[in-house]
């Protein structure tokens, strides 16, 4: 939070010292018509208004005043324009009067630099031009030229297989261009905002994200690198929401890109991260837009798509862009089982395809099963590209020429959308009231926790069958006993379950760490610290089958004071079933044997039985049972997402 | 205070995961604007980690470090753009070319200037020819151009409804 920035500041300054040239702002102003437009902007009252804080990136900072989000020291002319919005905008003034004989080397003169600062105080001061001399900016205008925007749509990548974390989520802009768009959307543009790491140790990965060590950048490359990594390598569905901007205000936004591309700024994993840079893009270039003021602590780029779509008329149009294992799945649909078959046997012998029972079924069969193994041999070679750079054709050649034989073309392209429109799912926080009776007492919880999804709440928008909880936190009290206890505080608990398919043959698996109530030790709701893990299989017969089977091995250890030896180690297995009756209703049942061999020597059983059923898209409610050992416990609770 | 939680969260899940969608993977780079693109070899993108796009007059060293596939301004040059397309599309570009349909060829006509109404005929073309165009497992996406050039150059209406084909 703020503590950790403000040192974080100062580093950036003396790391911005050594690679700026610094401009003399504070030099007297000579120049008549300067020293008018500067005593005008402070009559206006320029530096307060809202265009020119969006334009430097200038939030309140703890001390009531100023500080600048950007952190490369390039982005300001005055040597305290990161703090000094005022000083900031005189010095901007200054430096557009710069005599352009005086530059030095390729640098470009400050009004080709601060194109969008240029535009706003020009309309704002209604410059002269005979006595402030516009500029030629010739890299500027080439590259407005060849981007030749008139749109702008914010990009969501949704998440991708047996990868709960994924469900995050990641968000980009396209500058959709008018003659690009004529020779295909592929050829647009992708505005990215991304840390650039300087690491690839996960650990040290995760903690200079978190405390802003990295720099943030925008990047802009064509739109089809960003397609190929997403939706053909990951295989993510891709959510394009199409702005309506003007074209004057599509402009801002482009001329304040041009800015930022010299600059940086200290990444945060939470707060300043893709979304939230994107979305203080979109204010400047209206600045009637209230985006980025919503966020407390942490932005998700779920979040700003809702936010999108809470802004009227913002949002003009929604498309699906499918993954590759979308696409595939979806000729999987349109399969009779024979097909299905022919295609798994494919997958296991390529061989097959010149086999005289398959040569004889019909071209259009042929066709769609090709196809579907075609889909599944890009994804297979773009996966293996790194082991065989030397092979530029990813993809067999004698199955493509085998296809390409039948000449044939699918008549019915349709692809059923496989993941769901992130602004219609449950918020990320959730808070949880329940009451509960167990065999002796009558007892309350209230839970929160702050991210994300857990596996029986509705999956719309999220990832199917899968869980990610951080930090959930629950509170009993015992009304008999009168006891307020610390039910349990899960730090982590990730599930991803994966429909066991021939072709992919992904396991499902589980991890969560964190402090648990002792369940089979007479203690008083003591608690203890645990982790687990486990892996297994999972089973769906079809896709609209609404039972899940699920079933695995897990390994436990468990510390505390209340075990003798203070630990316990063991393993166990557990399986169920989970039911969707409608989307709104869903249904778990489960079992769960550990045994404990080494430390406190014991075993637990558990059975459970669990319901949801969504009342709205922020509120479920949640009826569930649990027998451990001889205990049983039943809760009602309410759950409301926010 | 929701922050110091969030390290550990993050601590967490990150060292769960190696290949989680937090850590940066393939192609997080692009044209300009910060890091360049674009390496002549195959694979994967290529990042040159050049941090500048030159907007600022003291960085200026990234436009001219193996960029050559890259306009002074960052963007794709525009008489290499159906090379780079061809490339870094070489995988979903030759399956359509099989399929005789699909985003990425339709992209790859817009390329070669043929007009919208010609899209369903580039495909038969593609499709029809598939062997002499990708003639082997090893056939790279420049030769591939080439065979493809050359039919479309002698395709009685493509060669000329395609204005960037050159004869």
């Amino acid at each position: 939070m703020p503590a950790i920035r403000i040192h974080l500041i100062g580093l950036s300054i003396i790391f911005g010292f050594i690679l700026h040239t610094p401009v003399h702002a504070a030099a007297p102003v000579k120049n008549p018509y300067l020293k008018m437009l500067v005593q005008q902007a402070q009559q206006e009252q320029l530096s307060e208004k809202k265009s020119w804080r969006r334009l430097g990136h200038y939030k309140t900072n703890l001390f009531n005043g100023f500080t600048s989000e950007a952190d490369g020291r390039a982005f300001f002319i005055a040597p305290n324009g990161k703090t000094d919005p005022g000083a900031e905008l005189a010095a901007t003034l200054k430096s557009f009067f710069k005599n352009p004989e005086n530059l030095q080397g390729k640098a470009e003169h400050p009004q080709c630099n601060f194109p969008a600062r240029y535009k706003w105080l020009k309309k704002e001061l209604a410059f002269d031009p005979r006595q402030l001399p516009e500029q030629p900016c010739v890299r500027l205008q080439n590259w407005l030229k060849q981007l030749d925007s008139k749109k702008i749509t914010l990009i969501f990548a949704s998440s991708y297989m047996s990868n709960p974390a994924s469900m995050f989520g990641h968000t980009l802009l396209r500058i959709d261009s008018d003659h690009l768009d004529k020779r295909g959307k592929l050829l647009n543009y992708g505005v990215n905002y991304a840390a650039n790491p300087d690491t690839t140790n996960a650990v040290l990965y995760a903690l200079k994200g978190l405390v802003g060590l990295f720099h943030g950048t925008f990047t802009v490359f064509p739109y089809y690198i960003k397609v190929q990594e997403y939706s053909n390598w990951e295989s993510r569905d891709l959510w394009e929401y199409e702005l309506n901007l003007t074209p004057d205000q599509v402009n801002t936004l482009l001329l304040h890109l041009w800015e930022l591309g010299g600059t940086y700024f200290d990444y945060y994993y939470f707060d300043e991260n893709c979304s939230y840079h994107l979305l203080s893009l979109l204010e400047v270039a209206n600045p009637e837009l209230e985006l980025t003021d919503q966020f407390f602590y942490s932005v998700l780029p779920t979040q700003t798509i809702k936010i999108l779509m809470e802004q009227e008329g913002l949002v003009a149009k929604v498309e699906y862009r499918p993954s590759i294992l979308s696409r595939m799945k979806s000729k999987k649909e349109k399969m009779v089982p024979e097909e299905k078959q022919w295609l798994h046997r494919i997958v296991d012998d390529p061989e097959l395809v010149k086999n005289k029972a398959f040569q004889k079924r019909t071209v259009p069969s042929k066709a769609l099963i090709l196809d579907s193994y075609l889909d599944y041999l890009q994804y297979i070679g773009m996966q293996r590209e790194k082991e065989n750079p030397d092979q530029p054709l990813l993809i067999s050649h004698s199955i493509l020429l085998e296809r390409s034989r039948l000449k044939y073309k699918q008549p019915n392209q349709k692809v059923i959308a496989f993941s769901t429109r992130p602004e219609l799912g449950h918020g990320s926080d959730r808070v949880r009231y329940a009451l509960g009776l167990n065999d002796d007492e009558l007892f309350q919880e209230i839970g929160y926790r702050p991210t994300l999804h857990d596996i029986l709440a509705k999956d719309l928008g999220y990832g199917k069958d899968s869980q990610i909880l951080f930090f959930d936190l629950k509170l009993r009290y015992y009304y008999e006993s009168k006891k307020y206890r610390l039910y349990s505080f899960r730090l982590i608990d990730i599930i991803s379950l994966t429909p066991y398919d021939p072709i992919f043959t992904k396991p499902s698996w589980k991890l969560n760490l964190g402090f648990y109530t002792l369940p089979d030790i007479d203690c008083d709701h003591c608690n203890s610290f645990k982790g687990n893990g486990g892996y297994g299989y999972s089973y769906k017969s079809s896709r609209q089958s609404p039972f899940l089977f699920f079933a695995m091995v897990d390994v436990t250890g468990e510390t505390s004071g209340h075990l003798e030896k203070n630990y316990r180690l063991g393993g166990g297995a557990t399986g169920g079933v989970l039911i969707d009756f409608t989307e709104d209703w869903r249904l778990q049942i489960s079992g769960d044997y550990k045994r404990f061999p080494l430390g406190h020597e014991s075993e637990t059983y558990q059975l459970s039985v669990r319901q949801r059923f969504s009342v709205a898209q922020n509120l479920d409610l949640r009826l569930e049972y649990r027998r451990i050992e001889h205990r049983d416990e039943g809760i009602f609770s309410v759950n409301v997402y926010f | 205070m929701k922050k110091f939680l969030l390290v550990g969260m993050m601590f967490l899940a990150t060292a769960s995961f190696s290949n989680s969608v937090f850590a940066a993977g393939y192609g997080d780079a692009g044209c300009g604007l910060g890091s360049l693109v674009f390496g002549n070899e195959g694979g994967p993108v290529q990042v040159l980690a050049s941090t500048t796009n030159g907007t600022f007059g003291s960085q200026t060293f990234g436009i001219t470090t193996g960029t050559s596939n890259c306009s002074p301004e960052g963007l794709v040059m525009l008489d290499k753009e159906r090379e780079i397309f061809a490339q870094k599309n070489y995988s979903s570009i030759v399956r359509e070319m099989a399929v005789g349909e699909g985003e990425n060829l339709e992209t790859l006509a817009g390329l070669f200037g043929c007009s919208q109404d010609t899209r369903n005929e580039f495909g038969s073309l593609v499709q029809d020819n598939f062997g002499s165009i990708v003639t082997s497992d090893t056939t790279s996406p420049n030769e591939m151009l080439i065979h493809l050039q050359s039919q479309l150059a002698n395709h009685a209406t493509l060669s000329k409804s395609c204005v960037a084909v050159m004869g």
